[in-house]
């Protein structure tokens, strides 16, 4: 099989890690280890042509440099779902990206941008081998779909406000309903249906920090669930993060949507990015140990200022 | 003058030709080195996905764009988002009159000391438009 790569580079100007990204994406380009085709990200509305009819054994791949994630959502605005995302960001805790004002002429002698470049190529490497392989199996074994036994749910939330915290060039939003509406310090969020039910989800933060969430595994339906624990695990363009339960209780439904889908916790975390429904054990001892949406607002805002990974 | 209001420079992000990486050149000279004070540079590609910020600062402030393709992605995305383009400069506009800079042409990371003075060369003719919409207001 021949795979072709699409790779759309977020081509960031404004910081030494969206430039360090350009010069890399542009730099695995010119190795011409892969067979690219590189797309310019702003190009979608001007020449929309260049952004259909990719081939099945076409690999999309986004590459962002920061969480604001310009090329996953200029291709999700295209309704193309790429099958790789990137976040270059996470190489950082490896490599030391200069600070302060470099111009583009000093990072091009900088060895962060043949690093990364050589991260990127190993990466994508990879996961070639993995997409040829999951197409090859696709395309001789068909397997019959089971029946979608999961409840469904429809989630429709009443939020009074929105508080907002923008610190550098993020906005970090916390909903309020002072009756429903409970946080614990794993930054999940908890919204009480009534009848002792609540809807699980993940703060903006917490997405945020996550970047990319490529995918969301759920514990099954009729798990008892101790307060703290997981009921769910994803998996970023990051790392790989453990949902705390606010509550202790039994999974009665799950958002199946997130398993085609698992962008939309990114995209809607407090709406349709919700993830399990649970049947509380002890709603009303469970739900003084946790914070308000104030409460909760406060603890993002501190833990933001002093992390400094948004700065 | 108007102390509030800054200039956008928005370069495109061409990346097929060197000229993308001139537009990206020129909008760094720019705004590091020429008018730090009066321009701020933006992604483009923020500005696409209608990324809060950067819509706020397009309403809010005037802008220059710079395309390296007559495709001009810079220039119709600005106009897209409903703000007021002030100048767009192509730069493949410039050439003629640049000819005795020779830079590499194939070289997309990096096309060499010619393109670099061509962008020095190309910042200083865009400084006096710059400092014009500044000082008055958004008017040239």
């Amino acid at each position: 099989m021949n795979v072709k790569i699409v790779l759309i580079p977020c081509m960031g100007c404004e910081k030494n890690i969206g430039k360090i990204g350009t010069l890399a994406a542009l730099s695995l380009e010119k190795s011409k280890k892969f067979p690219f085709l590189r797309l310019n990200p702003s190009i979608t509305q001007i020449a929309a042509g260049e952004y259909t009819s990719f081939s099945p054994e076409t690999l999309i791949i986004a590459l962002n440099c920061c969480n604001v994630r310009c090329s996953t959502k200029i291709l999700n605005q295209k309704s193309i779902k790429p099958h790789y995302l990137i976040n270059i960001s996470k190489y950082l805790k490896d490599i030391n990206i200069p600070k302060g004002d470099y111009s583009i002429h000093e990072l091009l002698k900088d060895s962060s941008v043949s690093i990364i470049t050589e991260c990127l190529s190993n990466e994508i490497e990879e996961y070639v081998i993995q997409f040829t392989h999951k197409h090859e199996e696709n395309s001789v074994i068909k397997v019959n779909e089971p029946s979608n036994s999961k409840t469904s749910f429809t989630f429709t939330p009443n939020y009074s406000k929105m508080l907002e915290f923008t610190f550098s060039k993020f906005k970090f939003q916390v909903p309020i309903n002072p009756n429903r509406l409970f946080f614990n310090w794993n930054d999940a969020w908890a919204y009480y249906l009534g009848e002792g039910k609540v809807v699980i989800g993940i703060t903006d933060y917490l997405q945020k920090n996550l970047s990319d969430i490529l995918i969301c595994e759920f514990n099954e339906i009729g798990t008892n669930i101790s307060q703290f624990e997981a009921v769910a695990e994803m998996e970023s363009s990051k790392t790989v993060n453990e949902v705390l339960s606010p509550f202790s209780g039994k999974i009665i439904a799950v958002n199946t949507k997130l398993e085609e889908a698992p962008e939309l916790i990114n995209e809607d975390p407090y709406n349709n990015g919700w993830i399990v429904v649970l049947e509380c054990n002890n709603f009303e001892e469970e739900s003084s140990e946790l914070m308000s949406s104030e409460e909760y607002f406060n603890f993002m805002k501190e833990k933001i200022e002093q992390e400094g990974i948004y700065q | 003058m108007n102390g509030r209001k800054k200039v956008n420079i928005l370069p495109c992000s061409g990346i097929g030709k060197t000229l993308g990486t001139l537009s990206r050149w020129t909008a760094f000279e720019i705004v590091e080195h020429l008018c730090p004070k009066k321009t701020q540079l933006l992604c483009l590609a923020r500005a696409v996905v209608g990324d809060n910020e950067i819509q706020s600062k397009i309403l809010d402030n005037y802008n220059i764009t710079l395309d390296g393709c007559p495709k001009q992605c810079a220039k119709k995305n600005i106009e897209l988002k409903g703000g007021d383009v002030q100048k767009s400069y192509l730069m493949a506009r410039f050439l003629i009159k640049n000819r005795d800079l020779i830079y590499d042409k194939k070289n997309v990371i990096d096309p060499g000391d010619g393109a670099l003075e061509l962008a020095k060369r190309i910042a200083l003719q865009i400084r006096p438009v710059i400092d014009k919409i500044f000082d008055q207001g958004g008017a040239i």
